[in-house]
């Protein structure tokens, strides 16, 4: 495979949406809509403000007919049904009435609306605003009499903010798009995951400077402005490579996972966002296997309430229903970090980390088991300590634990204590498992095998080290086999087990639970049914 | 209240909102279309005694921002009323997956 150049620049934002794509740089025009006309009598100014709701309907009616997506076609509907709405323009009318030029009055009215929903704390709702900038300016268009901003057919767009009729009405192609501000859980997003654009949001429209063409990397959330031919054809070569890989595993998506002798696999996923939730396919996983509750707020910037959390924590068990879902405790510290708990925290690997970060600020660790007991009863929940060293450690957070789900009383009847398990990803753990009082174990492979090479994961020259040697494997089987003597369900969480050539070594150490990225279900699940012992 | 209202049809409801997210966007448009066919004044309640909201303006009805697992009290008068609330609350309590 091409290598990719370390000499390019390369931005970092947010991945929005996955997926990979290039073309020139296409900066979208966003400043404000300005436009100069006569202001008439107020009669004259509401017929001038009534026609320009009446075109905008117009226009929004014949996009509505030329949509395929059903989604996109009921965002344009909801938007039409809106600008029908007498409660919506009544009392703009009234303000013309008094004097009000048609702008002023429409602009005021539905700015009204649009900090309503702003100021509202589900973010299902605020993002609805968007929705609602939308009509105005598409309004205010037809007043102006001029254009809302069309990207062109190529390319990567690039813009401050883009509203979810704009981005229906471009045919996309092989495009991609760059956003300064956009929320993961807005229409724009699920529209471009919809129609698979790719984007990325977070990164500043100015940071791009002058840049003619760019790569747009939607898994890692990257930028490359002016790639040189060999980042080029690496890209290329991976879009290639992943569109086959998909082609490839669809058939094998939603079934059930089993080996060449029938012998079935559980293929859990990683969760690090609520957003994933959104395209993740229920049928094709078997339960959560690790939900990153440190990246799940990571856009926060400071330590989440009990309440922001239990409404996550509830959205993600809702979701999965009956299948289990396993919450992993804030791991912070190493290469994450969480508002100002780790203002304090060292970010080595080897430092104050994970659950020895947890007990020394018992707060943040009561909150949030608190918040983790207050939603119990909505579906299979696990909750699962990172970076356990020493036994001690789990007996602390178990104490903890049943403090937490006896202070927090739940509706319904008595609910199970839900199991308390750990990562086994730290040596010592991983050499003496029976000892510690878990429910469960998940082994953590990216941790583990940094910790047994003595060679930091951000050290890019130490990148071969990192490899599952036949010693790495030895340990991940006898922690396997420990778990299976003990009768407790172990898995693997790492990235090792979203690496098909790595699924064979793994099942060889007798591993039956895989919890994997959420791209990588379905490549995983070809590489278990190809795998069978030699007989 | 004039003597005409007292003949009437009236009916009253109330179901728990299924959807994934309340009723945003996808199924607040869907309940005020269904709202529109009908004769009969559709009113929806957080509360058994109001304040009530009109189901046939979607501005309306997304500014109560009705969350899941809220319930919602549903009433109707006019000719069809009966078959109104019926409709209502089983697009309310039938919208488990719908999202968007």
């Amino acid at each position: 495979m091409a290598k990719l150049s370390p000499a390019a620049t390369v931005l970092k934002g947010i991945s929005l949406v996955r997926g990979i794509a290039f073309g020139p740089i296409v900066r979208l025009d966003t400043q404000q809509l300005k436009g100069a006309r006569a202001i008439e009598s107020p009669s004259a100014e509401k017929a001038a403000l009534e026609r320009a709701i009446a075109q905008a309907i117009a226009e929004l009616a014949s996009l509505i007919e030329r949509c395929e997506d059903e989604q996109a076609r009921s965002i344009l509907e909801f938007q039409v049904a809106f600008l029908e709405d007498e409660t919506l323009t009544q009392p703009i009318f009234e303000s013309i009435q008094r004097g009000q030029p048609a702008e002023t009055a429409w602009q005021q009215g539905i700015n009204r609306e649009i900090a309503d929903y702003q100021a509202s704390e589900d973010p299902y709702f605020r993002d609805r605003a968007d929705d609602l900038k939308d009509i105005r300016d598409r309004v205010l268009c037809k007043l102006f009499g001029c254009e809302l901003p069309k990207p062109p057919l190529e390319g990567i767009v690039v813009c401050k903010q883009m509203l979810p009729a704009q981005f229906i009405s471009h045919s996309w192609g092989e495009g991609g798009l760059v956003v300064q501000h956009a929320s993961p859980t807005s229409h724009l997003t699920l529209l471009a995951r919809a129609r698979g654009v790719p984007v990325v949001a977070g990164i500043e429209v100015d940071a791009i400077g002058e840049a003619a063409s760019a790569v747009l990397d939607g898994y890692e959330g990257l930028l490359i402005l002016d790639p040189d031919p060999s980042t080029q054809a690496y890209y290329e070569e991976k879009r290639g490579h992943d569109r086959r890989e998909a082609e490839q595993a669809k058939p094998l998506l939603l079934k059930p996972a089993v080996t060449r002798d029938g012998e079935p696999v559980r293929v859990m996923v990683n969760l690090s966002h609520q957003t994933e939730l959104h395209w993740i396919d229920r049928r094709s996983i078997d339960g959560v296997g690790l939900v990153r509750t440190e990246l799940l707020f990571g856009a926060l910037g400071r330590v989440p309430s009990e309440e922001e959390q239990a409404k996550a924590y509830g959205e993600i068990l809702c979701w999965s229903r009956e299948k289990p879902v396993t919450i992993r405790l804030f791991d912070v510290g190493g290469d994450k970090s969480l508002g100002h708990a780790s203002a304090e925290s060292s970010t080595s690997f080897l430092g104050v980390r994970g659950v020895r970060l947890l007990l020394r600020h018992p707060t943040v660790l009561r909150t949030q088991l608190r918040a983790l007991a207050r939603v119990r009863h909505m579906g299979k929940l696990r909750v699962m300590v990172p970076m356990v060293t020493l036994p001690e450690e789990m007996r602390q957070c178990r104490k903890y634990w049943e403090e937490a789900i006896s202070e927090v009383k739940v509706d319904g009847e008595d609910t199970e204590m839900p199991p308390l398990g750990m990562m086994v990803e730290v040596p010592l753990a991983a050499l003496s498992i029976e000892a510690f009082d878990a429910d469960f174990f998940s082994i953590g492979s990216n941790d583990l095998l940094q910790y047994l090479a003595a060679a930091s994961r951000d050290e890019p020259e130490l990148n071969h080290l990192l490899v599952p040697s036949p010693a790495a494997l030895n340990v991940i089987a006898r922690v396997v086999s420990a778990a299976n003597s003990l009768n407790k369900p172990v898995s693997l969480c790492g990235d090792l087990g979203s690496e098909p050539s790595y699924v064979p070594l793994l099942l060889d150490c007798g591993l039956r639970e895989f919890s994997v990225a959420p791209d990588a279900i379905g490549r995983v699940k070809q590489s278990i049914a190809s795998y069978g012992r030699k007989k | 209240m004039d003597e005409l209202q007292d003949h009437t049809p009236k009916a009253e409801g109330k179901a728990v909102v299924q959807s994934v997210s309340g009723l945003h966007a996808r199924p607040s448009l869907a309940l005020v279309k269904l709202a529109k066919r009908f004769q009969s004044k559709i009113e929806v309640s957080f509360d058994q005694a109001g304040p009530w909201t009109d189901a046939k303006s979607i501005v309306k009805l997304m500014r109560l921002k009705v969350p899941k697992d809220a319930t919602l009290y549903v009433r109707a008068e006019g000719p069809d009323a009966h078959d109104a609330v019926r409709a209502v609350l089983g697009l309310i309590e039938g919208q488990a997956s719908s999202d968007g």
